[in-house]
């Protein structure tokens, strides 16, 4: 039996010890990307360049399926955007509710003539609509065909050289678009760039605006404000130095309209079409010998609603586990191998063997220890990598929120950080374990073929 | 610890009693571990907003004063502005900052003679000559406030680093960009595209006081700084940069020759030079030479451009819609002549870019529907997409 308890603590101790490394490699790469960020950014950065009239125009894509609640007031947000080269195209993939109607009511729209440039081909567009009050706006009404297909369509409409793809229940900030621009204009290889999404549960808006950032009172939010914190911060801009950033948010994401229209533009097929972009984008130039940046930068803000229902955000994550495995089978060429550079040699296998696995591994693993602590295999004494690794995780949430603070100061209330602390604990013991299984419930739908992506419910922002 | 081996009861109930004390032991250091970061996140978060609640205090105070030392008038000012000789550099500088680029006129003669006074001066040149980045970067945003002439201005264009470079470019001021275009013009071969495009910006800060240095450059330069500065003649559009412009038309490089064609006014030459690029091979070169005409006096080639709605080039001819719709009413007659074109591809723009005129507000013109399965847009033609919602 001391074979099969060394083996099981063996197993133990190899996940642990090689998830924290990993998490450590990236904590490391974490800082030091920020502390590179903020000297480069400092001192308002380009904010006299972007009002020239060379500044690239941007086109953001809204794509809008059943979004009655929200659709006005996301769109009236957008317009109000301080970036000076602004388009806004919205997309009504085929919605069933009011979305339509909502959006020729608020926004004085006019039917125009349905011709347009139809590079990526999508689902039909029935209408094309200009606004008389916002010539900035162009609407598009088309059969149903996706989100992928809807910004696809976007896509096809824009005239701007940099699109912004955002969810229609997203709030920007202000001046989020004139810190995502710099990039291009340092490095014309830059194709994406990506910025942080915030949970709007509980905040307090105001004429399309964030007036002050809440922690959210229901636990389920707080643990996901929690872990986006954690990944916005560590997860996507560790990668920036290491260039292995792989997921561009398909909530808020800047991209070079040509580079997309190169690839195809967003995969139908796909329910992570936001990752799967980002990759194919990427293997696209490493195959033609191009160099495709993807950066992460921390500063502009967008704000999402989270679900706050067991069902919808069991359904959310299993899509978006889904969606990860849908890039991996897709792109299980790049894996490993040396001609795709880093994505290929780092952070394919990184998301391979860590985001992949880990549902696996994480639940495996609690398995293992009740069955070994039931049938005397292991003893308590040897749980300690598993309460170590605990440790680690909770204390490198801890980091990332003191980190948050210190150079974002994103909550700004005693109340509001007394808030969190109890969010981490229930993150860490609850949350996590229990995603795990809904990732392994995506796994198993994954595995039986099913693309779908279920049905989210929105409240809006202004009952927030 | 015993490896116990009676079976899962009797090892359920020594793990709850033998290994309790373990158990408790390590859940003990979990949990101190977890309260010790709580309470640090606490105790750091509490730091940050009084140092936020001090530090927007402190500025508060200081923007008042300086304000007072700005537009009050002279007595107030003089006796404010003894106030902030006592206020280290440090401090005054990042307020100076934001102050220098948003002043003009009497207030900002007083912001600099503040600087002299209260010895930032000293303190900006110190930053100039620092070793590090950093403190270059910050020293190019209030370069503007040290004296008029004074080289110091632009020392950082020449700088190594290419953030600094850029930052320099970018505060100039109009006076100094006029005194450094032909430094400026060199920084548009700069390999780094911030550099490039903080140039450009900076040479379209100095409006009319440049046409001549960038008419030479254009003249003589061949590098790939050429493109870029006739992206700089294109938005500017003087037409004293025609002849700089000139030869650059019949470039082998396209990227030059469209960027050439943008810059043209629709008068005289410039006029009869569009006429020439409308025939371009290349459809970018036509779809610039159409962006210049859609402007006072592109009306005399409206015909032509008319034509160009049967491009076989979508960009073309979207361009070519665009600039009949800036040209008013003779535009708006071509694009209504369009609507019956025998050729569907004119058609259809004609009648998007009407609609798009009436929708804005424009004059309202009925659409010409395109007969079915002539609708270049539907694959399999026809406009039955609308039939169906009649349906």
């Amino acid at each position: 039996m001391s074979t099969a308890s060394d083996i099981v603590v063996g197993i133990l101790f190899l996940v642990v010890a090689v998830s924290v490394t990993g998490q450590l490699m990236l904590y490391v790469s974490a800082a030091f990307e920020i502390r590179r960020i903020r000297q480069r950014d400092r001192h308002q950065l380009w904010r006299q360049m972007l009002t020239s009239p060379l500044a690239p125009r941007i086109s953001v894509l809204v794509p809008a399926y059943n979004e009655e609640v929200t659709i006005t007031d996301s769109v009236a947000g957008l317009l109000a955007l301080t970036y000076p080269n602004l388009e806004v195209v919205v997309v009504n993939d085929g919605s069933s509710d009011e979305t339509m109607a909502r959006l020729i009511a608020g926004f004085e729209l006019s039917p125009v003539h349905t011709a347009f440039q139809r590079v990526i081909d999508t689902e039909p567009v029935r209408q094309l609509y200009h606004s008389s009050v916002e010539p900035r706006l162009v609407v598009a009404d088309k059969h149903n065909g996706g989100k992928a297909d809807a910004l696809n369509a976007a896509i096809n409409l824009a005239s701007g050289d940099l699109v912004c793809a955002i969810d229609a229940d997203t709030l920007v900030a202000s001046d989020a678009l004139q810190q995502l621009v710099p990039p291009f204009l340092a490095d014309s290889s830059t194709v994406a760039v990506g910025g942080t999404i915030r949970l709007v549960n509980g905040a307090r808006a105001n004429r399309h605006r964030i007036e002050q950032l809440v922690a959210p009172s229901n636990v389920l939010v707080g643990a996901q404000a929690v872990e986006y914190a954690r990944a916005f911060l560590v997860g996507r801009l560790a990668w920036n130095p290491l260039g292995g950033n792989l997921i561009i948010s398909g909530a808020f994401g800047l991209f070079r309209r040509q580079a997309v229209l190169d690839v195809g533009g967003y995969e139908h097929q796909s329910v992570g079409e936001d990752m799967e972009l980002v990759v194919r984008l990427r293997r696209h130039a490493y195959e033609h010998g191009a160099r495709a940046a993807v950066l992460f930068t921390p500063d502009p803000v967008a704000f999402t609603e989270a679900p706050d229902s067991i069902r919808m955000l069991a359904r959310q994550r299993n899509r978006w586990f889904r969606g990860l495995l849908d890039v991996l089978v897709r792109h299980r060429r790049m894996i490993g191998n040396p001609r795709y550079g880093t994505a290929g040699m780092l952070a394919m296998p990184y998301f391979t063997v860590v985001e992949a696995l880990a549902p696996v591994l994480e639940v495996l693993g609690t398995v293992l220890v009740i069955v070994g602590l039931t049938m005397g295999w292991i003893e308590v004494a040897d749980l300690a990598p598993v309460l170590g690794a605990y440790l680690v995780g909770i204390c490198a949430t801890y980091l990332v929120l003191i980190l948050d603070q210190v150079v974002f100061s994103t909550y700004r209330t005693t109340r509001d950080r007394l808030r969190l602390v109890g969010h981490v604990v229930f993150e860490q013991f609850v949350f996590r374990p229990t995603t795990a299984i809904w990732r392994l419930w995506g796994l198993k739908l994954f595995l039986e073929g099913r693309t779908e992506w279920g049905v989210q419910h929105r409240k809006g922002f202004a009952s927030g | 610890m015993p490896t116990t081996m009676y079976g899962a009861e009797s090892a359920l109930v020594g793990f709850v009693f033998t290994d309790a004390i373990t158990a408790l032991g390590n859940l003990r250091i979990l949990g101190t571990a977890t309260a010790a970061m709580a309470v640090t996140y606490l105790v750091v978060g509490a730091v940050a907003d009084l140092r936020r609640v001090m530090r927007r205090r402190r500025m508060a105070k200081l923007t008042a004063a300086l304000s007072v030392v700005l537009f009050a008038d002279e007595e107030v000012a003089a006796q404010a502005a003894e106030r902030l000789v006592r206020i280290p550099a440090s401090v005054l500088l990042p307020v100076l900052q934001g102050l220098a680029a948003d002043l003009d006129g009497e207030s900002d003669e007083r912001l600099r003679n503040i600087v002299f006074v209260t010895g930032t001066t000293r303190a900006i040149v110190r930053r100039l000559r620092s070793r590090r980045w950093r403190r270059r970067v910050q020293a190019a945003s209030l370069c503007p406030l040290l004296p008029a002439g004074d080289p110091a201005r632009t020392v950082l264009l020449d700088d190594r680093h290419p953030i600094v470079r850029s930052r320099a470019a970018e505060h100039l001021e109009r006076e100094d960009v006029a005194r450094s275009a032909p430094r400026l013009l060199a920084l548009l071969d700069d390999p780094s595209d911030a550099v490039r495009f903080a140039a450009q910006h900076a040479l379209l800060q100095g409006d009319g006081r440049i046409i001549e240095p960038l008419a030479d450059y254009l003249r003589e330069a061949d590098g790939p700084g050429v493109v870029w500065a006739l992206e700089v003649a294109g938005t500017l559009r003087d037409p004293r940069l025609g002849p700089a412009v000139e030869h650059h038309l019949a470039s082998e490089h396209v990227d030059r020759r469209a960027m050439a064609a943008r810059s043209l006014v629709p008068t005289n030459d410039g006029l009869l030079r569009i006429r020439e690029l409308l025939d371009d091979p290349e459809g970018e070169v036509r779809a610039a030479a159409l962006a210049a005409i859609a402007r006072p006096g592109g009306e005399a080639l409206a015909a032509h451009v008319g034509r160009l709605l049967s491009d076989r080039s979508w960009k073309v001819r979207q361009e070519a819609g665009r600039s009949l719709a800036e040209m008013g009413p003779t535009g708006g007659l071509v694009l209504r002549i369009h609507l019956s074109d025998v050729d569907p591809y004119a058609r259809d723009m004609a009648r998007r870019v009407l609609d798009d005129l009436e929708a804005k507000g424009g004059r309202a013109v009925a659409p010409a529907s395109i007969p079915r399965g002539l609708d270049p847009w539907e694959p399999d033609g026809g406009d039955h997409e609308a039939e169906e919602r009649a349906a």
